[in-house]
């Protein structure tokens, strides 16, 4: 195992000094500068897009706003909870007096 | 790479001519990581382009120049990642003639090679290529980086920003599975020898 362990290394070894010694091609930095550029132009082009998305809806939202302002939908005259207090005042099982004159239910008939 | 901090803090503040130098300064060594690390030499400038662009808009984000080299390492580690696993190259390569290339790892063993035709060389690289198939894009790179580029095991640790147990256990466990293929390879050879032997 250590022998093949060494084999291995040297045969790595061999491979790096198998690989071709790769130099760019004279038009390697002016691709650069035209990744970059073409890069930046849809990082603008996103930040555009966005900016007109945020203005579109602030502008929707103050539209409705005025809209809201110039026609004010009325409130209600009472308040949701205080009609629901109201109802449950008038039920029977929370009436004190029709409870005390509520005969028992019988379970088993006397034998 | 060894650059200079001071030219990396002047391509920071979006000096162009100074990112021009840096990249001047680092692409034989990029070109020749990525070459290594991808293994087809017709992708490589496309690659290195690939770092030098990621390089250009996370340069803002290195906060001290001391570190570009390490830096940079991890972006050409990630762009090769990215580009192996966009093509899948591990699907492709399957060695043709298994036999040949056995026959240059011997002489790559036995430290031969040198002043062999070019020829043998490809034919190195393609076995080579075919033992690390079996290995995950990750611990291909990684094997790589360390046994070939020579990175030591802190350097690993900086690059990958892992600690130094968990490398040490992925590059074991790489290891491993590369020498059982490379050990199968030899009994290939082997079972094949004595076929020709009978045969002849």
């Amino acid at each position: 195992m250590a022998n093949q362990d060494q084999q291995l290394d040297e045969l790595l070894r061999s491979y790096r000094a198998a690989c071709p010694e790769i130099d760019a091609s004279a038009n390697f930095m002016p691709s650069v500068w035209a990744r970059i550029e073409a890069r930046k132009k849809s990082d603008l082009w996103l930040v555009r897009w966005v900016n007109s998305f945020a203005t579109a809806a602030a502008l929707i939202v103050m539209g409705l706003g005025f809209l809201l302002y110039q026609n004010p939908i009325p409130l209600p005259q009472r308040a949701y909870i205080e009609k629901l207090t109201d109802e449950i005042s008038e039920d029977h099982f929370l009436d004190a007096s029709y409870v005390a004159s509520a005969k028992p239910a019988k379970f088993w008939s006397d034998r | 790479m060894n650059a200079d901090p001071q030219l990396v803090t002047r391509a920071q503040s979006g000096d162009e001519a100074a990112f021009n130098e840096l990249v001047a300064g680092c692409r034989k060594r990029v070109l020749s990581i990525v070459g290594r690390l991808i293994g087809k030499p017709e992708d490589v400038e496309d690659v290195a382009q690939d770092v030098f662009l990621r390089l250009y808009f996370s340069l803002s984000q290195l906060s001290n120049a001391e570190l570009f080299d390490r830096w940079l390492y991890r972006l050409t580690v990630n762009a090769a990642y990215d580009y192996m696993r966009k093509t899948k190259r591990r699907k492709e390569s399957r060695m043709a003639d298994l036999s040949e290339a056995q026959m240059v790892m011997a002489d790559a063993s036995a430290g031969q090679l040198q002043g062999k035709s070019d020829e043998r060389q490809s034919t190195l690289r393609d076995f080579v290529h075919w033992l690390l198939s079996g290995v995950s894009e990750e611990d291909r790179i990684l094997l790589l980086l360390k046994e070939v580029e020579g990175l030591s095991i802190k350097e690993l640790e900086a690059v990958y920003g892992a600690n130094e147990s968990a490398l040490k256990v992925r590059l074991f466990r790489a290891r491993q599975r590369v020498l059982k293929a490379f050990e199968k390879s030899k009994e290939v050879k082997g079972k094949d020898g004595e076929s020709r032997s009978t045969t002849g």
